[in-house]
């Protein structure tokens, strides 16, 4: 491995898009185009996956009344992560749960950083604890993707919530597109990729389930690798039914789903991966959420109380 | 008295001159990077084995029954600097993973 010491100085560019803030770190030869091109990328992919958005490709597609639609590559590439998120964990990561999101109050965008965290333990007293299941119907199994001829065909009641795995898909594809630089690292609202042909493996912080504490753990990160984080403290929404809850849903009973995690890291060779990873992980709960973490993570549980998983070297890619 | 030079002699000087003053701003630089160079060794030098310069975040304790299946409980943390084992990297940013 290189060192990077004779690398240019890193240069940083820090931007609202996908529901937060984004932040683009690049050392390399002109560096000023090439974090251009990474925004753009970061832009595109909130301009045609934001459900928020009226005239995104995403809110486009869920008005659609036709079975079959055509779409662009890149929804092309968002609706197989669709579809390989909710195969590879079994339906528990389910990108088709939007009438359900909706229904626990995340109707439109909502600016979460000024929103003060649900303390630990705050959930448990609503809900008992019990591991999500999938949704019995599994709608996204009816999700026929043709990304050569830029089709896409499903039931046309099913509607598509980027969320997560969006924000994967644009870490995704600015490391892509950076790969040949000496370092770069890419953050989108908290999940983060870096790499580059210089770069080594990285120590990353896991922030604390409330906004102002220290974090938690620090996982060692292999170069190119990703680290995704879910948890259900800092977008408290309010219910339809007055009931407090949050953005991640157990497709089983359509509730937010209070499994006794309160937040997960995961590491894996992708950030859409380290996404599933992490969701799956919450969703299963305290006793499976490791398996779900075989590239190494952590996770926190109502009371507080953190734990690390260190990778195993039988680890490999969901696929 | 000096009459006007020939166009040709005029051009040498000037670039007899500029490689003068090229040579000097070239030895000043590589006497400043060696400076630098020292010093960055000196400080390195200076820190304990292991440690990285920038990284500080709390410390993990680890409890020893769940070591063996690979999942460790991190006890409260501190405001200890981590010492980093089994990496002597320095990465070039600080790096945070948060819910997103």
């Amino acid at each position: 491995m290189k060192t990077i010491s004779k690398t240019p100085a890193l240069e940083t560019r820090d931007f609202g898009s996908l529901g937060g803030r984004v932040r683009i770190s690049v050392a390399d030869q002109f560096v000023s185009r090439k974090l251009s091109g990474a925004e753009a990328i970061v832009r595109q992919v909130h301009s045609n996956l934001s459900r928020f958005e009226p005239h995104s490709e995403l809110s486009h597609l869920n008005a659609n009344p036709r079975p079959e639609v055509p779409i662009s590559p890149l929804m092309a590439r968002f609706l197989e992560d669709v579809v390989l998120a909710a195969r590879t964990s079994g339906g528990l990561v389910d990108a088709t749960c939007l009438d359900a999101v909706e229904r626990a109050g995340y109707r439109e965008s909502i600016d979460f950083a000024e929103q003060e965290a649900a303390p630990a333990g705050s959930f448990s007293s609503i809900l008992p604890r019990h591991p999500a299941a999938p949704d019995g119907k599994a709608g996204w199994a009816q999700v026929e993707v043709d990304a050569g001829q830029g089709l896409v065909r499903r039931p046309s009641t099913l509607r598509f919530d980027s969320g997560g795995l969006g924000k994967g898909l644009a870490a995704d594809l600015v490391a892509e597109a950076l790969a040949e630089t000496e370092y770069f690292s890419i953050d989108c609202g908290g999940d983060l990729r870096f790499g580059g042909v210089a770069a080594g493996p990285a120590r990353i912080a896991v922030a604390s389930p409330d906004r102002e504490g220290r974090p938690v753990a620090e996982l060692t990160v292999p170069s190119g690798f990703a680290v995704a984080t879910s948890g259900i403290t800092r977008r408290v929404l309010s219910g339809e039914d007055g009931q407090q809850g949050h953005h991640l849903i157990d497709p089983g009973t359509g509730l937010p789903a209070f499994t006794g995690i309160i937040q997960v890291s995961a590491v894996a060779p992708t950030a859409v991966e380290a996404e599933v990873r992490a969701k799956a992980a919450l969703l299963v709960g305290p006793d499976s959420a490791a398996e779900w973490l075989e590239f190494g993570g952590a996770f926190v549980l109502d009371d507080g109380q953190a734990k690390e998983v260190r990778p195993v070297e039988t680890a490999s890619p969901l696929q | 008295m000096n009459g006007p030079l020939d166009p040709k002699q005029a051009a040498a000087q000037h670039r007899q001159k500029r490689a003068r003053r090229t040579r000097t701003i070239r030895r000043g630089v590589a006497t400043l990077g060696t400076s630098l160079v020292i010093a960055f060794s000196v400080s390195v030098a200076q820190r304990p084995a292991g440690t990285t310069e920038t990284v500080t975040v709390a410390s993990t304790s680890t409890t020893s029954s769940a070591t063996s299946t690979g999942v460790t409980t991190v006890e409260q943390p501190s405001t200890e600097t981590t010492q980093p084992s089994d990496t002597t990297t320095t990465q070039p940013e600080q790096l945070v993973t948060s819910q997103s």
